[in-house]
């Protein structure tokens, strides 16, 4: 019996080709960006990991000096391994090898042979050469003075020749280098990671960085000497402040320092496949309910001729496993098509390297299993609901009586979304730390939203009437029909506005918290300067104090005072602090004090705090901070000021650059306040600083003005990345109304044959059909807005002032979304409208 | 074809019982019997097939529904169809109602033959000009027993004419039910609905395809009652398909169909010659 059933139900699935084609459809999909997403994240952690391996590869052991945090951007200061720490390295017994490195990752870009600066989107990092690194020659001879090398594959993918003579830009000048040879890494794994990999005279690059010294030593030790030993041997000669680590450690200490990096992207990516994942779930389980309710009546014979409840519920899961592994297996493979999509969007956005893309088993085994499980999980509830009819009411084809309240999905669901606002209150409220913080606010963000997604079938009905009465007045009998169908079935009318809701809910949060983020830096960058004009990388990246010197001696220029931006562990806590002359800065810096020690003067490392961060922190003059620097070394920084603005550059506390330099011994800057001279006319001194520009290649010069607009503009490039990923998910609910509509529609053939019948033209068909989508999706939208913005707000609340301080509701846009997600919704809807009102009258009667 | 006089059926009886069923206000009686609109007219063809063939399948599979079928309805005649099953009644009214195209020939409704009309000349015809009872699902679950009356007539943008809508629902007796959906209704009910419906546009003709055939004999005999008083009372034309030689005698024509040729026909009909008919169609 159960075999018959089984292949009777396989029978059933395979008569309805549209159907099949449809749910199959919902599957594969979700399947697909689930698998996408693992794909990518594991090639892009490969990408990052690679990086970090390549340079821990074969050496036994670094020696390095302390770092409790890495610095902004890694950009490490030479300055505390020295010519002679080397030695006294090469001295100890068992070293058979010991290399200084260095490297900086913003100091030289070469130009193409096309004059273009190399790979202007993504990383290059420059080498010292040292003989014995795991750097290896292709083709020419090491750099000397004026010469570098370049990694093959660069060299190869633009057209580079060795021996010819290239630009080199510098953020102080550009010079012609000799491109003395070709690279490759002696790791046969090794990687480039997708950076511009370089490498030029040690002498050079120490005199570039304005320091001698190197950032670590690699050390290979002799054959047959015990490494520990060799170890214990180092540390007891090195100084204090020097560390040895194995290669095991260095290497889990180059991961851990990229993890973040790692885990932004997979985190992301995972995040997103959750959230699609999510979505699909919705589109899977409202196919199959549909699927059940039109099954109900040929399930009921089959119970009537005898079968059990329980035989039909096994028949339709093993359908469903078979199914849903079909359709996993091909999900897979479209995920790999989308996975190769998506890197290739990256590359094309951002410059991020290409990933090797390969399916591991991991993400087969959990895409199959996601597929499988998930179509499992949706069949087993309408199933389980199909077989609690009873018989007679299914063989007449009574219609569920829908009207009943479904009171269990009122109380969990009202039980889910008090406990999310308990969370997300206590999560605001209470005095926790940043971790818990998120984690309160993100439960609680998802308790809100299941319970949301429950209520909303109470609801939807009565906010379909509401929607629909400019529609129904309007277009009389297809906005009427469409507003009422909704109530038909509210369970199914609201899980498929619940996907939309999904989307937009995440949009607008990603517009609430990015606008919030913008007017912050906006109003940030407005207020902290008096100068006129800034100097600014591209790239992020710091330049040589230099920069600022030069750009000084200019007639044109009354005034400079450079600004570094950095980190630094104050009171246990990594924060973004700004360093600038305290002598000069107050000349082109507004800091908008509003209460000043006049104990200035006797003190050494003085530190400004804003107004926000000091009321957060219960900060008051003449306090002392204890503060570690990337190096580790820690001073005690005495309040002297209060100040009301952000400080520039978006961090809280400025200290004075005489501290910054004592303890990290860095000279680099990232931005330079510019104020013109009051001789020259705006077109002198823009033709000065063009002239400036071309000579520091790597440099730009921007009135404040333009300068917030171009924050703005890459703030806006990042959350367009965040929204495009949002919209794939958006889309794949649009699939679901399809869909939705698309099985809900031959539910009601007879119905639309009647209305045909009394004298519905097709275009009025269409039109309540395309009406009911438009207002589930407004109902959707408008659900997920509301949130949405709530959650934005909570968000913008909870991260620190620091970062965001004013609360932005882009109105016009959120507006420009529900109008934008309807217009599409009802897009979707016109292909199963057209082909229902496309049929014979007769058909739809007879049906 | 048949001379047509204007005939009165003879069970008298059942018709006044009907009217005591249904009208419970001789007043609106009065009223509408003077209406101008509603003048009885007996002689003009409200609805002719001519040479009428409908062809199904292709060349081995061919099935001739109909053939070659020649009949007029008279304005203000109310016609039974009968026949065997599959003898071809439903196609005939899905073709006389332009819901279905003839193979070969021509319908006219009125002065307008059906094969000239679009898709959309055709649905508008059906709204504006035809009535339709079902044998089961007429009405549209969503919409209550008002909406669903005046449904042709929001169709078509229009009001509803408010003393005919009162007229019509007091004649179905469905004066207190006008708020209530489909789903609350009793079978009987909901068809006196759908006849509701099929009158309140003041329809050319009403098609009724078996519409009493879901209804146990007393709900249907209210029916059929309801349906031979709008005949009677406003020169409703009506083309009644039926199984049932008690329901057929309602009319004050039947006709006979077997393998989609018109066999029989019988005037004034009594159920003792609806039966000796149909077994001559049998045998
Ligand atoms: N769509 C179709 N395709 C093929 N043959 C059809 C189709 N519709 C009807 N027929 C055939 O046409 C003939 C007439 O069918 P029709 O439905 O008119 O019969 P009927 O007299 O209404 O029968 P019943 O009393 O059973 O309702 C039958 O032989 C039927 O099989
Ligand atoms: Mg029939």
């Amino acid at each position: 019996m159960d075999t018959k059933l089984v292949r009777h139900s396989f029978r059933q699935l395979l008569s309805n080709k549209v159907r099949l084609a449809l749910t199959s459809f919902a599957i594969v999909i979700s399947v697909a960006f689930v698998s996408a997403s693992l794909t990518l994240s594991t090639g892009i952690s490969d990408v990052i990991f690679g990086w970090g391996e390549t340079q821990a590869a074969g050496l036994d052991l670094v020696v390095e000096p302390e770092s409790p945090f890495a610095p902004k951007n890694f950009e490490v200061s030479p300055a505390r391994v020295s010519d002679d720490t080397v030695e006294l390295v090469r001295s100890v017994d068992g070293v058979a090898d010991a290399r200084p490195t260095l490297w900086s990752n913003f100091l030289f870009r070469p130009t193409k042979p096309d004059g273009e600066l190399v790979d202007d989107k993504f990383t290059v990092s420059t080498f010292g050469w040292v003989e014995g690194s795991n750097f290896e020659i292709v083709d020419g001879s090491p750099p000397r003075s004026n010469e570098f090398t370049l990694d093959i594959d660069t060299a190869e993918a633009n057209g580079y020749i060795v021996g010819e003579t290239y630009d080199m830009t510098t953020p102080t000048e550009t010079r012609a280098m000799r491109l003395a040879a070709t690279t490759q890494f002696r790791d046969p794994n090794g990687t480039t990671a997708g950076q511009v990999v370089q490498t030029i005279s040690m002498d050079e690059l120490q005199t570039e960085l304005g320091q001698p010294g190197y950032v670590n030593i690699h050390i290979n030790i002799e054959k047959g000497s015990d490494r520990s030993s060799v170890e214990a041997a180092l540390q007891q000669a090195l100084p204090e402040g020097l560390v040895v680590l194995t290669q095991q450690e260095a290497r889990s200490n180059l991961r851990e320092l990229v993890a973040p990096y790692a885990q932004g992207f997979s985190g992301g990516l995972l995040g997103f496949s959750a959230l699609s994942l999510f979505v699909a779930c919705f589109i899977i389980y409202n196919t199959f309910s549909v699927l059940m309710q039109q099954r109900t009546r040929e399930l009921g014979l089959l119970r009537a001729v005898g079968a059990s409840p329980r035989q039909i519920r096994t028949s339709i899961q093993i359908e469903a496993i078979v199914l849903g592994l079909g359709c996993s297996i091909v999900g897979i493979a479209v995920g790999l098509g989308i996975s190769y999509g998506i890197s290739e969007m990256f590359h094309s956005a951002a410059g991020f390297p290409r990933p090797d893309l390969a399916l591991t088993p991991t993400a087969v085994a959990l895409s199959l299993l996601v597929g499988t499980l998930a179509t499992l999980l949706a069949v087993t509830a309408p199933a389980r609901k199909a077989c609690r009819v009873p018989v007679v009411n299914a063989v007449r084809g009574v219609q569920p009586d829908t009207k009943k309240t479904p009171t269990v999905r009122f109380i969990i669901g009202s039980l889910l979304a008090v406990a999310g606002i308990v969370s997300i209150t206590v999560g605001l409220t209470a005095d926790a730390t940043t971790r818990s913080t998120v984690l309160l606010l993100g439960v609680g963000s998802i308790f809100v939203f299941f319970g949301v997604a429950l209520l909303n079938s109470l609801w939807i009905a009565r906010c379909s009437q509401v929607l629909g009465a400019p529609l129904a007045r309007l277009t009389n009998v297809p906005g009427r029909l469409a507003r009422d169908n909704i109530g038909r079935n509210r369970t199914r009318s609201a899980s498929t506005a619940a996907s939309l809701m999904i989307g937009l809910a995440l949009v607008s949060l990603v517009l609430v918290v990015g606008e919030s983020f913008k007017a912050t830096a906006s109003t940030g960058a407005e207020s902290a300067y008096k100068s006129d004009n800034i100097l600014y990388n591209q790239w992020d990246y710091k330049y040589p104090i230099a920069v600022a010197e030069k750009l000084e001696a200019l007639p044109e220029v009354e005034q400079t005072v450079a600004i570094s931006i950095d980190l630094a562990e104050i009171d246990g806590e990594v924060q973004y602090l700004t360093v600038a002359d305290q002598q000069t800065a107050s000349d082109l810096i507004d800091f908008d004090v509003s209460e000043r020690s006049d104990m200035l003067e006797g003190v050494t490392h003085p530190v400004i705090v804003t107004e926000r961060e000091a009321n957060e922190k219960g900060i008051k003059l003449g306090d002392e901070l204890e503060t570690r620097f990337y190096n580790g070394t820690t001073v005690e920084l005495t309040v002297v000021g209060i100040n009301r603005n952000n400080a520039a550059g978006g961090s809280s506390y400025y200290i004075d650059r005489s501290t910054w330099f004592e303890q990290t011994k860095q000279t680099t800057v990232d931005i330079v306040a510019i104020q013109s001279a009051a001789t020259v006319t705006e077109s002198q001194f823009e033709t000065a600083m063009e002239r400036f520009e071309q000579a520091n290649a790597q440099v730009n010069v921007e009135t404040i003005d333009d300068f917030i607009a171009s924050t703005e503009r890459s703030i806006n490039t990042s959350l367009q990345t965040i929204n495009a990923m949002m919209f794939l998910a958006i889309l794949i609910s649009f699939l679901g109304i399809t869909n939705t509509l698309a099985l809900s529609i031959s539910e009601r053939t007879t119905e639309m044959g009647l209305l045909r019948a009394v004298g519905m033209r097709r275009k009025q068909l269409r039109k309540a059909l395309r009406y009911e989508a438009f207002l589930i999706s407004l109902f959707g939208s408008l659900v997920g807005v509301v949130l949405g913005i709530a959650f934005g707000v909570g968000s913008v609340v909870a991260i620190p002032a620091s970062i965001v301080n004013s609360v932005q509701i882009p109105v016009a846009q959120i507006v420009i979304l529900v109008v934008l997600a309807s217009a599409a919704s009802v897009a979707a809807a016109a292909v199963p409208a057209w082909r229902a009102a496309k049929r014979r009258t007769l058909d739809l009667v007879n049906a | 074809m048949s001379s047509h006089s204007a005939i009165r059926p003879p069970n008298f009886a059942i018709l006044v019982d009907a009217v005591a069923l249904t009208l419970n206000d001789s007043e609106n009686m009065t009223t509408l019997t003077n209406d101008s609109d509603l003048e009885v007219t007996t002689n003009d063809v409200a609805v002719q097939a001519l040479d009428a063939s409908k062809c199904y399948g292709d060349a081995e599979t061919l099935v001739r529904a109909l053939d070659n079928v020649n009949i007029e309805f008279n304005a203000g005649q109310f016609t039974s169809i009968m026949g065997p099953s599959g003898s071809g009644k439903s196609t005939l009214l899905h073709c006389l109602a332009g819901l279905d195209q003839l193979s070969t020939g021509h319908i006219w409704f009125g002065d307008t033959d059906l094969s000239t009309l679009n898709q959309q000349q055709l649905t508008d015809l059906r709204r504006d000009r035809l009535g339709f009872v079902f044998q089961s699902f007429n009405l549209i679950p969503t919409m209550t027993t008002r909406e669903n009356i005046i449904l042709p007539l929001d169709l078509a943008g229009q009001k509803p004419d408010q003393e005919w809508f009162e007229t019509v629902v007091d004649s179905v007796g469905l004066a207190d039910r006008l708020r209530h959906r489909p789903n609350e209704l009793s079978g009987g009910q909901q068809q006196r609905v759908a006849v509701a419906r099929a009158l309140v546009s003041k329809p050319d003709v009403i098609f009724a395809d078996e519409p009493t055939g879901n209804l146990d004999s007393r709900t249907g005999k209210a029916i059929l009652s309801f349906l031979q008083e709008a005949v009677a009372t406003f020169g409703q034309t009506t083309v009644m398909v039926t199984h049932d030689p008690v329901a057929a005698t309602y009319a004050d024509r039947v006709v006979f169909l077997k393998d989609g040729r018109i066999e029989d026909e019988l005037l004034n009909p009594q159920v003792d010659h609806v039966l000796a008919a149909m077994n001559r169609l049998d045998g």
